[in-house]
């Protein structure tokens, strides 16, 4: 038991960070991100003997922060609409920044939140497919599709069909 | 090798996520064609501008949440099969309400008799009022019994109806 709370302290310690920024980074949930980072922990607790069968700790987390999050909108039915694409930093200048910031906005939700996961939070595919609930090949299959988008979103038409046919 | 293995690939490699072996034979074949080289500096490019865009510490999803789609759509799914079930079940309380007041069926045209039946008749039950112990009554029962009143029963009228003079007088 001491060993177990031992280890569930040290995962705090380690991931509640990440998974602040990982609520965060979602204006529905932003609000109450503290909130759903204790409830992650102590639902993970709760759980605390799948944690073992799980791919990491990092995984078993974040597999459960998303239904966290998910159970979270779930109980409050009076959404509040939020505006289509976040506003831009004041500060940032960088134009490249700003396309590809809305260029991620356009992408299908679970590309979207599939590239989120490896690039914030430098999950691995097999994590991924564990927090999602599928295969790793669809993980695969969404990032490359997601970047897919990104390219022929940002760069014009011509030139990613001239780069894919080059490839042949 | 078709474009969309190679795609994946050069996603993999470009993520860290194959195998040293793997990505090895990767590189020997990208420095033999360049325009899988090329095509791989893009996919480098991109992914390294979305990884600095999603870094930014005030980097937002773009529209109202990773979640909350579908979360909406999956409200909206089960409200519309809340509305279906509700649908179904006046439906089907209609056709209970229906069934239960349909016409009465038709009588047969002809209706086969089996045989005669035999009811005996019964005699009239007494009518209450005769049970009560009038003097009508009594009488009957003493002339049944030879003139002999019951011992238990034994009455002397002639007191009482003297009884009924002497308060009468008063």
């Amino acid at each position: 038991m001491n060993f177990a709370r031992a280890q569930m302290e040290r995962l705090y310690c380690e991931l509640a960070p990440a998974l602040r920024s990982y609520f965060r980074r979602q204006p529905a949930l932003a609000g109450a991100a503290d909130d759903l980072v204790h409830d992650t922990f102590v639902r993970a607790w709760r759980r605390a003997d799948r944690l073992g069968e799980s791919v990491s700790a990092r995984a078993y987390v974040f597999g459960i922060a998303r239904h966290v999050g998910l159970d979270w909108l779930r109980a409050r039915r009076e959404w509040v609409e939020l505006p289509e694409q976040a506003a831009a930093p004041a500060d940032e200048s960088d134009e490249r920044l700003d396309a590809m910031r809305a260029a991620i906005a356009r992408l299908a939700e679970p590309q979207r939140e599939t590239l989120l996961l490896r690039l914030q939070q430098e999950l691995s595919y097999e994590e991924i497919a564990e927090v999602l609930g599928v295969p790793v090949g669809t993980v695969r299959s969404r990032l490359h599709h997601a970047v897919q988008r990104l390219q022929e979103i940002l760069h014009p038409a011509p030139e990613t069909k001239n780069a894919r046919t080059a490839l042949t | 090798m078709k474009t969309e293995n190679l795609e994946m690939l050069l996603l993999d490699r470009a993520l860290g996520q194959l195998a040293p072996e793997v990505a090895e034979m990767v590189d020997e074949h990208l420095a033999r064609d360049p325009a899988a080289a090329r095509c791989a500096e893009e996919w480098a490019a991109t992914l390294q501008l979305a990884r600095a865009t999603v870094a930014a510490e005030n980097f937002q999803v773009g529209d109202s949440g990773a979640g909350l789609a579908r979360v909406r759509r999956a409200w909206r799914w089960r409200s519309a099969g809340v509305e279906v079930m509700k649908l179904a079940a006046c439906v089907a309380l209609g056709l209970a309400a229906g069934w239960a007041m349909r016409a009465p069926r038709s009588m047969p045209a002809a209706i086969t008799v089996a045989g005669p039946v035999r009811v005996r008749a019964m005699s009239p039950s007494p009518s209450p009022a005769a049970a009560f112990w009038i003097a009508a009554r009594r009488e009957a029962e003493a002339n049944r019994r030879g003139g002999e009143a019951s011992p238990r029963t034994t009455v002397d009228w002639g007191k009482i109806d003297r009884i009924g003079t002497t308060k009468d007088s008063r």
